[in-house]
């Protein structure tokens, strides 16, 4: 099971061995907490995402991914060793990979986007929802057939994905578990849960630990730092402006409005951009179903409406509209304050995550006109 | 002769929530013998079904004991039951594919293991029961193809097959045509009288039972069971007691029942001919009291297949009874 | 049954079910997304397989032949339960979905995938548990729960037609239970959802099949058990006490294997629909008799069949992936009940 619950985080058994050792009395805790491990002393390489955590050691990295849904539970953890080194003996809690890996199933188009720009996509052998694919190179190699489908709708293909032979698979974990199919692969799997990061710069992260992987860890690293500097540049531009706009986010979808959380990626981009999110004060980073009614009366006179969707390019005011009429007594409505992204016509899925810079500048554009006169929107524009 | 079934103080009715239970009529005390041939009848609501679920274990009495040579209902097993008494009922199988057979073999189900398998004696007896109601010829047949009289043939011959000394019916003749019920009472007579069964069933077919039943037990609301020959109680106006509404009652003559008339004239006529007992029929139909024509005014005589009304001043002649019946009216 | 003309015709159409059977089981071994050829797989079968890429050996060993051996048990177990459900309550439009023991697993799984969301962050122990023990185990208590409340319920209600309705409300309970937890979660447990709920043979590994397989052999073996009392029972409650049977304690015993059955597939598989109401119908008509000695047999072949024949369809070269298996079960059951009640209703002779 890749879902080997280990109950204790870093910080606890590190004060619970210094009690045992007080005591004086050594427990079976020991074993659990493994003192010979590398990352003991040394330190965690990652700064902002806080779903995994990457230790450099002698001959390799100890990846840890950390469970979503709490963050004392390590779900999985992996020993990255380097080729040429000796392949370590397995334990019971670590699984041992080598890398760079020369073969890779990824399940979600956030894995494979960055090893297409780091110039190692070669490794990627399978992917999912294949018709969703806009990158012009992942889509060449598609149709010459050195990428293959090996999920559509989410429904995995087992004979496709073992017949691929991959060194790992890279797949999104569900608060289900891991899905039993790829459980019976028997390959080994690493659950990638780069979408709970709310920091956009964790978020963004995440491509670090694709490097490692692939053995790019240099050009990757640089590219992620350029991401950060921009980052923090914009963030800091847009810091300290007296005249915040409020702004809300998303439609009702098949009938629900689910409201982005107040500690959620797009509150932070928000809040980054010098704008004043609605439900700043909400403590959730997921979004949360709300009714109509609390939404009018909260967001009514809010300044601008965040909507990212995909849509025809005749997408308009008077299409939201024939959605439902509500739409109509939005103030952002009227005064044709929609910040819209076309996800059918941008790469927001697949590439977004790794350019919070430009998403904030976007925003900081749409928002601050002043500060960003000259900046060309490429994932939210306002709405025609 | 030998008694079958002892019924003794037995009250019927329902258990009701919180209170006493709702007993339908007088504590019941009668028997039944071997070879009976007995017709359970009432009005409706009297508490017919509420006996006959009573007598099958289908119900609990409130008080009183049925016992069954001897021994009390309750202290049989459910399978010594279903050699006891056998029953056809108004409910029917209803599976397409269910053949005669298959619902004949039922009959045999208690007397043979965990799987069913039919031993010789056992497709012995079914195929004796089938030929004792004259359908072999439709064993092989669907039962959902039969007409309402063959469905009665063939439960009755599941219930033969069931070799019990008592057979229980409930309504056994309600869906059938009149020539069926007359065949199906004679079956169940000949089964009686013949081969010593037991047989009880109920019915609100008074005619029917006064021809057929060996005696008749009579139930109302709130009023005791009687039992007897049914020209005793006929005789005894029990009929009419048991039966009797306010505008109806029993015509010993006919053997039918009755309204009360309320005639509105008087019209003579001669009854001594067929078609005079039908023209009697359609007058008294219409309201009008046939009396003997010499004392009145207005008469009717046959003349071969001409009817004509005789009144003071004049005779007019009709060809048929309604236009006879349409000139009476007009002069009324 | 004692006509030799029609045991005859029923031992030849037992004998065709089984070859039928036995031939998509090979079939669908034979074909998947991914081209084995036919040397490759039967040098697999026969444990020669020295010079075969070994992941060819892997896609038989671990999906195509468990996959093959779900469909086809799961297929037997939900026709027979369908069958049991349809006779006790001699309602031709029952099956074991009825008494809301589907809707009781759909309910399991909604709270597991809902509530594990809910709760994140927060140290729930037993979630932990939960999670690992995974969609199946949450089905399968789900299923439980509603059986044994069903099954409480029988003892005390007074006939089939009363348990029938308390069984569908108890579904309905269910289903908006599971639609109220729906609309409080995020889009992507929902999304989990709907993928579990549309079914699959393909979640049963190599390690779990001899467990999944046992249970179920267990199962469809005790209701050749029920085949004298069904039998009876077709007669109407009434009829069959007066033969003797306890009606209670049959109708206890039918329902706890339907469940039982159902409960077990449905931890597996998810919510197979359609199987359990065509097949019974299927055999019904193949073997024309209601004699449960020969229709439960006839409906276990039979739906192995039917499930063997919808595996292979939603597996097909060429449809991208594998189908689901729900769209399948009904796009091929549907019109082949149509076309049985449509022909000439001959009536058996």
């Amino acid at each position: 099971m890749v879902y080997s619950k280990i109950c204790f985080s870093d910080k606890l058994i590190r004060s619970l061995f210094s009690v045992l050792i007080l005591v004086g009395i050594v427990t079976s805790c020991e074993e659990v907490s493994k003192p010979n491990s590398a990352h003991e002393s040394s330190q965690n390489l990652l700064k902002y995402a806080k779903g995994a955590r990457l230790f450099q050691h002698d001959t390799g990295y100890v990846l840890q991914i950390i469970d979503p849904w709490n963050a004392k539970d390590i779900i999985s953890e992996y020993f990255l060793y380097e080729t040429g080194a000796e392949n370590p003996s397995t334990d019971s809690i670590r699984k041992v990979v080598q890398v760079p890996v020369n073969s890779i199933i990824t399940l979600s188009s956030t894995q494979w986007a960055p090893l297409v720009q780091l110039g190692v996509d070669t490794v990627v052998k399978g992917i999912s929802e294949a018709g969703y694919v806009r990158n012009q190179r992942m889509r060449q190699l598609i149709d010459n057939g050195n990428v293959i489908e090996v999920s559509a709708n989410g429904i995995f293909d087992a004979e496709k994905i073992v017949s691929l032979k991959p060194s790992l698979i890279l797949f999104s974990p569900f608060t289900s578990g891991v899905p039993d199919v790829l459980l019976h692969t028997g390959l080994p799997l690493l659950p990638w849960p780069d979408y709970f990061e709310s920091d956009p710069l964790g978020r963004a992260e995440w491509l670090r630990i694709l490097g490692v992987l692939t053995g790019t860890r240099k050009q990757a690293d640089e590219w992620f730092f350029d991401i950060e500097k921009r980052y923090n540049a914009l963030k800091y531009l847009a810091e300290d402006v007296h005249n915040k706009p409020t702004v809300f986010s998303d439609k009702a979808f098949s009938g629900q409005w689910f409201v982005p959380g107040g500690q959620s990626y797009i509150a932070a981009i928000f809040r980054d951009a010098g704008a004043d999110y609605i439900w700043k004060d909400n403590e959730s980073k997921a979004s949360f179903p709300l009714d109509f009614e609390s939404i009018l009366s909260k967001a009514q006179q809010a300044d601008f409406w965040r909507i990212a969707q995909a849509a025809n390019d005749d997408y308009s005011y008077e299409q939201i509209a024939q959605e439902n009429e509500i739409y109509r007594s939005f103030k952002a409505f009227q005064q044709h304050h929609i910040l819209f992204c076309n996800t059918a016509k941008t790469a927001y899925f697949e590439q977004s995550q790794f350019e919070p810079d430009v998403i904030l500048s976007d925003f900081v554009h749409l928002f601050h006109p002043e500060l960003l006169p000259d900046h060309q929107p490429v994932y939210y524009n306002l709405l025609k | 002769m030998n008694k079958l079934l002892e019924i003794q103080a037995l009250e019927i009715g329902y258990a009701q929530k919180g209170k006493r239970p709702l007993s339908l009529l007088p504590p019941i005390s009668v028997n039944l013998c071997e070879g009976d041939f007995v017709a359970l009848s009432g009005p409706n609501g009297a508490g017919k079904t509420t006996l006959f679920r009573t007598l099958t274990a289908a119900l609990p009495p409130i008080s009183g004991c049925i016992s069954f040579l001897g021994k009390p209902l309750q202290d049989y097993s459910a399978k010594e039951k279903a050699s006891l008494f056998s029953i056809v009922l108004t409910e029917r199988p209803d599976d397409f594919f269910m053949k005669v057979f298959d619902i004949v073999a039922a009959g045999r189900y208690p007397f043979t293991g965990w799987y069913a398998k039919l031993d010789k004696k056992d497709v012995a007896m079914i195929e004796e029961s089938l030929e004792r109601v004259a359908i072999q010829d439709l064993a092989q047949r669907a039962f959902v193809s039969l007409s309402d009289g063959e469905k009665q043939k063939v439960m009755i011959a599941k219930a033969l097959a069931q070799n019990t000394p008592v057979i229980f019916l409930d309504e056994p003749t309600a869906f059938l045509d009149f020539p069926s019920k007359l065949e199906l009472m004679h079956l169940l007579q000949k089964l009686a009288h013949e081969d010593q069964k037991t047989i009880l069933f109920s019915s609100h077919d008074l005619e029917l039972m006064l021809r057929s039943a060996d005696k008749m037990w009579l139930m109302a609301k709130n009023q005791p069971l009687i039992s007897g020959i049914p020209e005793d109680l006929v005789l005894s106006d029990a009929i009419n007691n048991y039966f009797g509404r306010n505008n109806l009652s029993f015509d010993l003559n006919s053997g039918h029942f009755m309204e009360q008339p309320q005639y509105h004239g008087k019209i003579g006529l001669n009854i001594h001919s067929v078609e005079a007992k039908w023209v009697a029929h359609a007058l008294q139909r219409k309201g009008y009291q046939v009396i003997e024509p010499q004392n009145t005014n207005i008469f009717v005589e046959l003349q071969g297949h001409q009817y004509e009304l005789r009144t003071n001043d004049r005779i007019q002649t009709y060809q048929s009874i309604e236009k006879l019946l349409y000139a009476i009216h007009k002069i009324h | 049954m004692t006509d030799t003309h029609s045991l005859t015709k029923t031992y030849q159409a037992m004998f065709f079910l089984m070859v039928l059977g036995l031939l998509l089981f090979f079939v669908n071994i034979l074909f998947g997304s991914v081209v084995i050829d036919f040397q490759d797989i039967m040098r697999i079968l026969f444990n020669d397989e020295i010079n075969v890429d070994p992941a060819k050996v892997a896609i038989v060993r671990s999906f195509r032949f468990p996959q093959a051996v779900v469909a086809a048990v799961a297929g037997a177990s939900l026709a027979v339960a369908g069958l049991l459900m349809q006779t006790l309550f001699r309602n031709p439009l029952a099956d074991p979905s009825i008494l809301g023991i589907s809707a009781g697993s759909s309910l399991g799984v909604a709270v597991l995938l809902m509530a594990t969301a809910a709760f994140s962050g927060a140290s729930v122990a037993s979630l932990g548990i939960w999670a690992s023990l995974g969609v199946g185990f949450a089905a399968f208590s789900g299923a439980l729960l509603v059986l044994v409340l069903i099954l409480v319920i029988s003892t005390r209600v007074r006939n089939v037609v009363s348990l029938l309705i308390v069984g569908i409300m108890i579904a309905y309970i269910a289903g908006s239970l599971t639609g109220l937890l729906k609309y409080y979660s995020s889009k992507e447990d929902v999304q989990a959802f709907v993928i579990w709920g549309m079914g699959t043979f393909s979640n049963v590994g190599t390690s779990q099949l001899p467990v999944f397989t046992l249970l179920l052999l267990f199962g469809i073996l005790a209701t050749i058990f029920l085949a004298k009392p069904l039998n009876i029972m077709l007669l109407g409650e009434n009829y069959a006490k007066n033969l003797g049977l306890h009606v209670k304690r049959n109708s206890f015993l039918i329902i706890l294997i339907s469940g039982y059955l159902t409960a077990v597939v449905t931890a597996y598989a998810g919510p197979i629909a359609f199987i359990g109401l065509a097949v019974p119908h299927i055999a019904r008509n193949l073997f024309r008799t209601s004699d449960h000695r020969v229709l439960i047999p006839g409906t276990i072949l039979a739906g192995m069949a039917l499930a063997l024949f919808c595996n292979l369809i939603s597996r097909l070269p060429g449809l991208d992936g594998n189908l689901p298996i729900n769209a399948v079960t009904s796009l091929i059951g549907a019109p082949f009940v149509i076309w049985i009640i449509m022909r000439k209703r001959q009536l058996p002779s």
